[in-house]
């Protein structure tokens, strides 16, 4: 495998549904660069996403893991007249995300750990790349790690994403109203998390001032 | 509609939850008020930040994501077709050998419906005496001539060795 195969995954490339049927029937029928090339194409947007909702670098690697691990042994069982494989795949993820938060509600120590007395760091996790970030965007990822997890599901689909509100109610597994009822309570939370720390203060550069 | 009838449609206006003629109404208004597109920029801003703080952060690399990639699921291999028919033919002859056996056991007369498997059966009697009980099993009476069939067999009762009296004792009777 060459690095071009493996673009940085963004919302954007998601595959045509014909070039993916293509590519899953060679998943089918057995075929192991079908499956790398089934993984390139959507591992950096699962990843993104678990990320985005656990807030967390190495579960989220776990989970991306998981998915991919589920997804093609249970390949067969997609149906495409019922959804299409982005959803189903968001769907496992989604769900393998809300499980690690569950395991996590119980907290496990290693027997070395426990021994060492060396007891790790609950506290909010903040991502490797967080040097990078701005302080207006870790005020931003920490106003995000403060929303609840539905919440937090529902703003990341439909802000990072850009889904529609019913492809988020088909990932989720809610009606369309209630993805709707649930955007308003996470942006209107948002905003007043933000505004708290003085965010947002102007709009940003690319935006033109209101004309007279 | 003045500024302040605009302002609470703004949020749904941003997420774009507004009906056709509701959204052509703030459309319309924004056009020419300035204060409230100000306002709608600010209500974006919300998204903006979240997009932009999330598409750095999580930033994946490509080559790491390549090494966490799962091994491809391993199909399961067919057994060969000369091995698929000998283990059908051996299964199909254990089933008959099996049957055959079966078929044979059920022949038998039985002379005996009630349990068999018990050799010996030790019983307490209500006399002074402690007798042992010997119960010989079906299979005895099969092999027994003078068996009736359809009859219960009778236990054979023998005295218990510590009931019998000494030899001495015998004799000593006997010389009487």
């Amino acid at each position: 495998m060459t690095d071009s195969l493996l673009p940085v995954a963004t919302p954007a490339l998601a595959a045509p549904a014909e070039e993916q049927n293509h590519w899953l029937a060679r998943c089918l029928a057995g075929e192991e660069g079908a499956y790398l090339a089934v993984y390139n194409q959507y591992a950096g947007l699962i990843y993104r996403l678990c990320y985005s909702l656990l807030q967390h670098q190495e579960d989220a690697e776990e989970v991306l893991q998981d998915t991919f691990e589920y997804t093609f042994r249970k390949l067969a069982n997609f149906d495409g007249r019922k959804s299409s494989f982005k959803t189903w795949l968001y769907r496992i993820a989604i769900s393998r995300c809300r499980n690690k938060r569950r395991r996590k509600w119980l907290p496990t120590l290693p027997l070395s750990q426990l021994l060492s007395d060396e007891l790790p760091d609950h506290e909010t996790p903040t991502p490797d790349e967080a040097l990078a970030l701005s302080g207006q965007q870790k005020v931003v990822w920490e106003a995000l790690a403060k929303l609840s997890p539905k919440l937090r599901e529902t703003a990341v689909l439909r802000y990072y994403e850009g889904l529609s509100y019913n492809e988020i109610g088909d990932i989720l597994g809610i009606p369309a109203k209630t993805a709707e009822s649930r955007m308003r309570l996470a942006h209107k939370a948002l905003r007043e998390l933000l505004v708290t720390n003085n965010l947002p203060e102007k709009p940003p550069g690319g935006l033109e001032p209101p004309g007279g | 509609m003045d500024q302040t009838h605009i302002l609470h449609l703004i949020p749904d206006y941003v997420l774009e939850l507004l009906s056709d003629d509701k959204r052509q109404i703030v459309d319309g208004h924004l056009a020419r008020c300035p204060q409230c597109r100000l306002a709608v920029q600010e209500e974006r801003q919300v998204g903006h930040l979240v997009r932009a703080t999330l598409t750095l952060a999580t930033r994946p690399e490509a080559a790491h994501l390549r090494r966490l990639m799962p091994a491809a699921p391993t199909r399961r291999a067919a057994l060969p077709g000369a091995w698929s028919k000998q283990l059908a033919t051996a299964c199909l002859l254990l089933l008959l050998i099996l049957g055959s056996v079966g078929l044979t056991a059920n022949d038998r007369p039985q002379l005996w419906p009630g349990p068999g498997p018990a050799l010996f059966t030790s019983t307490a009697t209500a006399t002074d005496q402690p007798t042992l009980t010997v119960t010989l099993t079906a299979a005895n009476y099969l092999a027994a001539p003078t068996a009736v069939p359809g009859s219960r067999p009778q236990p054979v009762v023998l005295p218990h060795p510590a009931a019998t009296p000494a030899p001495a004792t015998l004799l000593e009777k006997a010389n009487e």
